[in-house]
């Protein structure tokens, strides 16, 4: 029954609820509360922002071209225990003017996440593709965990996991900053156009 | 996600059916809860039921009272009376009446009340056992449970003797055990149940005696001709056992001018006495035809109108509706709620046929496996049985659900739901889409509506529906659950 021309779903966010809709959530709010509980699982969910320290021996995997710090945004979805989302890295004095303004390159600037969970406040997902740094011109895959530190502030550990590269178990902890909620998540946040893992995207070259 | 055992499922639909037949199989209930006498709906114009108690003789004399071959007074002038009554009664239309006879007779055929008066008359020889063994305290225990059976089993009318046996026994015990007052008016009772009773000489002890000669005195003096029976409260429970609107109460006994005729008109409806005569014995005939006429001129005939009965008339409710899917497709189980109406008519005395509308919003669920909330539209149609007492009204319902969904789609990967149903991460297989489907199965409920007056009812009802069509989307998304509580009106 339904249109295949249509335009597929693409997020439930923007739609603009009846008037039968408001009246009837209204009335379910109490309900719900006591039977699925209101407070939904918002630990990860949003936008993330934050910067990896400058190359050296903290961090010998995400840098900018000249080993400067480069500058990641984590957008995420969470749903129960499951996680998706995707990871944008900029180069760090674009990304602080204006990111819209000054879009990442294509090449190497976007990863999705694979198989993400979370559980007992720590989150860990998959990221296959390239990393501006240590691994601009090669495809890894890395694994990553989230968790709050001993402040409540949430740290993001990167770690290659790929034996047959030369860059396996390199690593680096960023510290994350919330940007924006799960509701504020917009279309354009979740773009990550992907293309070949060639060049420096942080470099622009 | 809720899941049900497809052996529960089939176990609750044999319920619900066998619910249903149940109801279908119930007597009219709407005779039950008629005014008294007024007839059932296809019993034609309704009768005003009477009844005739038997006449009080006490035309006795307290020095025959221990002379038992003294006959008893004759009854021919009580029964002369009663017959006359039942002669201009039953000339009278539209009344229905039971002579005094027949009343002896309904009430003997009852089996609650002869059960307790074998359990009566086991009380008395308990209680007279216990007299003889010089146990008069508990012996009076006994006989007073004994005379509340009887009372209560209505025996007074049935058969007096037995009944005044266990009065008079124990009017005896007390008056032995030295509890003289209430010895007295409980062998008063006994003399207002058997006023013709007559005893052994030298057979009681002089106190006794003397209470016995002092008790039938008191009777003969200041008995209450016009209420032979009892109060009104006994008369409203004699009219309800003999199913009649009025008893018809009289009495004989020596007065100033002559044996006096007392008769007396008790209304249940109005429980109180509507009509009383009180002439000699040698002007009752005459007296009586007019006596009835004033009654009947003045009896209520507007209350004889059969009772408004439901059928023939519409009910229109409109309710809050929750309705959760036993069966889902969630990890977490989603909410519905909305708004019903219905609207049902009984086309047959138990038997209605329903329609009702319903419009529901589901919101997406702890997950959010269901990807976005939605909207669907129920419309269910079907027969119903309906068993009514009182201001409660029970219904059982079968019908046909035809389930409009709305936009709905439900999927377990994150991706999914994060990017998009058409996003390359989004696994197709695992989204559920139904959008605007129609699922059409049966719908069994059970309810009830409580009048709350004029035609007003609360409504509450709770129904279970199993779709069957499409035959591919109703395995994971079925068997919504409904409980609707809203305001009705019989229109």
């Amino acid at each position: 029954m339904s249109d295949p021309t249509a335009r597929p779903w693409r997020s439930p966010r923007r739609r603009s609820p009846g008037v039968l809709s408001t009246a009837a959530a209204a009335l379910a709010l109490w309900l719900l509360c006591l039977c699925s509980g209101c407070a939904a699982d918002t630990d990860f969910g949003g936008i993330w922002h934050g910067i990896a320290p400058t190359q050296g021996p903290a961090n010998d995997l995400l840098y900018g071209p000249n080993g400067e710090p480069l500058a990641l945004e984590l957008v995420l979805g969470e749903y129960g225990p499951d996680l998706a989302g995707l990871l944008r890295f900029y180069k760090q004095g674009s990304f602080v003017r204006a990111r819209d303004a000054n879009p990442p390159d294509s090449e190497c600037a976007c990863s999705l996440l694979y198989g993400g969970r979370s559980a007992g406040g720590v989150a860990a997902f998959a990221l296959r593709g390239c990393l501006p740094g240590a691994a601009t011109k090669v495809e890894v895959r890395t694994r990553a965990t989230l968790s709050r530190d001993d402040l409540g502030v949430l740290q993001l550990k990167l770690v290659v996991d790929e034996p047959t590269s030369a860059h396996h178990a390199k690593a680096v902890v960023v510290t994350l900053l919330p940007q924006a909620s799960a509701s504020e998540v917009s279309d354009a946040d979740l773009l990550c156009p992907v293309g070949p893992t060639a060049g420096n995207p942080a470099s622009g070259q | 996600m809720i899941g049900c055992p497809p052996t529960r499922i089939r176990r609750l639909w044999a319920g619900l059916w066998a619910l249903l037949v149940l109801a279908m199989a119930q007597p009219t209930p709407a005779l039950a809860a008629q005014p008294l006498g007024a007839a059932g709906p296809d019993a034609g114009p309704p009768l005003r039921g009477v009844a005739i108690l038997p006449f009080k003789n006490n035309l006795v004399k307290v020095t025959d009272l221990f002379a038992p071959e003294k006959p008893a007074p004759a009854s021919t002038d009580a029964e002369a009376i009663e017959a006359e009554l039942l002669r201009l009664l039953s000339r009278t239309p539209m009344m229905r009446v039971m002579a005094a006879g027949d009343v002896r007779q309904t009430l003997a055929d009852d089996h609650s009340a002869t059960a307790q008066a074998q359990a009566a008359q086991q009380l008395y020889r308990i209680g007279l056992e216990l007299y003889l063994s010089l146990a008069a305290a508990r012996a009076v225990d006994k006989l007073r449970q004994a005379t509340a059976l009887y009372r209560e089993g209505l025996q007074d009318l049935v058969d007096p003797r037995p009944y005044a046996d266990a009065q008079f026994m124990l009017g005896v015990a007390l008056v032995d055990s030295g509890q003289a007052a209430q010895g007295h008016i409980a062998l008063k009772d006994g003399f207002a149940l058997q006023p013709d009773r007559h005893f052994r000489p030298n057979f009681f002890p002089p106190s006794v005696a003397a209470a016995l000669a002092a008790a039938l005195t008191d009777h003969l003096t200041t008995a209450d001709t016009l209420r032979p029976y009892g109060d009104h409260q006994r008369m409203y429970q004699v009219a309800r056992r003999l199913d009649v609107r009025w008893l018809i109460l009289g009495s004989l006994r020596h007065g100033n001018s002559g044996v006096e005729l007392s008769v007396a008109v008790y209304s249940a409806d109005r429980r109180l006495l509507e009509a009383e005569l009180q002439v000699p014995l040698s002007q009752a005939l005459e007296k009586l035809e007019p006596f009835l006429s004033r009654w009947l001129s003045c009896a209520p005939i507007e209350e004889e109108r059969p009772v408004v009965r439901s059928r023939d008339r519409w009910r229109l409710d409109t309710s809050a509706a929750y309705a959760p899917f036993l069966r889902q497709p969630t990890r977490r189980a989603f909410q519905s709620l909305g708004f019903s109406t219905g609207l049902a008519h009984e086309f047959r005395p138990n038997l209605e046929w329903f329609g009702r509308l319903a419009l529901h919003t589901s919101l997406s669920d702890q997950y959010r496996d269901l990807l976005r909330s939605f909207n669907s539209a129920r419309a269910v149609a079907g027969v119903g049985a309906t068993v009514q007492s009182g201001p409660v009204r029970v219904f059982a319902q079968l019908g046909l659900d035809a389930h409009l969904l709305g936009s709905f789609a439900a999927s377990i990967d994150p991706d999914c739901k994060l990017f998009g149903t058409g996003h390359r991460l989004c696994d197709p297989a695992s989204v559920l889409d139904l959008d605007q489907q129609v699922l059409v199965g049966v719908n069994a409920a059970v309810g009830t509506q409580v009048h709350l007056g004029r035609d007003f009812m609360l409504s509450l009802r709770v129904s279970l529906s199993n779709y069957f069509l499409p035959l591919d989307s109703t395995d994971r998304l079925n068997l919504p659950l409904a409980t609707e509580f809203g305001l009705g009106y019989r229109l």
